[in-house]
């Protein structure tokens, strides 16, 4: 049975930097799409790993623009279906005119 | 036919090279694209945080003469795009580790005005429909 493992989802640990003996290790999630003749690679910064004086602290790296924008096609898509609703329902009650 | 042959042979070949630098650049965007390589001045050092999108393909066709005096042809074409934002900028001194956010307000006010523009084309053109 051939296994379909077209969408891949990882999360991926970059480089360690070291400044001021504090080390900070980048974090980032990787979404890959490969299809037989091409592919997406969706690739996000999620945050990093900082050691220092033995302790280990996670700061998540937040991205407010994104959220925004998904606002924005949320709402977009919400007002679309509602707009469609109110068609229908005006096409049948007859209220369109010629 | 040998002709024939040769150029499926060659199709295939170039299926095979284009497949592989689809898997380079597809691997290339998979890491260590996001961070950027640290920039040092005094005592901090600077690494900035991006997100990253690759996508591309590649596609062909090939096609047998009907008749014996014509001949065989194939051909391919493939792109690709690439899309880059920066997200946060990382900075590391005397003082510890600072994450700051980035907005971006170019990006944020295009979508805005788009899905304001949307709402009010459709609400106009309902509108009109209804004779308001």
């Amino acid at each position: 049975m051939i296994k379909f493992n077209a969408i891949q989802r990882q999360t991926v640990s970059g480089a360690p930097l070291t400044h001021h003996n504090i080390t900070v290790t980048p974090q980032s999630e990787v979404v890959t799409l490969k299809l037989p003749y091409g592919g997406v690679v969706w690739n996000r910064p999620t945050g990093i790993l900082i050691e220092q004086d033995s302790k280990v602290e996670t700061i998540s790296i937040a991205d407010p623009t994104r959220w925004i924008l998904i606002a924005a096609r949320v709402l977009s898509t919400l007002f679309m279906l509602i707009t469609i609703d109110l068609t229908i329902r005006i096409f049948l009650q007859g209220g369109f005119q010629r | 036919m040998t002709q024939e042959t040769d150029v499926f042979d060659r199709i295939s070949e170039e299926q095979a090279k284009n497949r592989h630098m689809l898997e380079k650049l597809l691997s290339f965007a998979e890491s260590g694209s996001v961070y950027s390589e640290p920039v040092t001045r005094g005592d901090y050092a600077v690494i900035t945080a991006s997100e990253v999108t690759v996508g591309m393909a590649v596609g062909y066709g090939m096609g047998e003469a009907e008749a014996e005096d014509d001949g065989d042809g194939g051909g391919g074409g493939g792109g690709g795009g690439a899309y880059g934002r920066p997200v946060a900028v990382v900075s590391i001194g005397p003082d510890g580790v600072q994450v700051k956010e980035v907005v971006d307000p170019t990006k944020i006010a295009l979508a805005l005005f788009t899905t304001i523009g949307a709402m009010f084309l459709m609400l106009r053109q309902i509108f009109k429909a209804v004779g308001v």
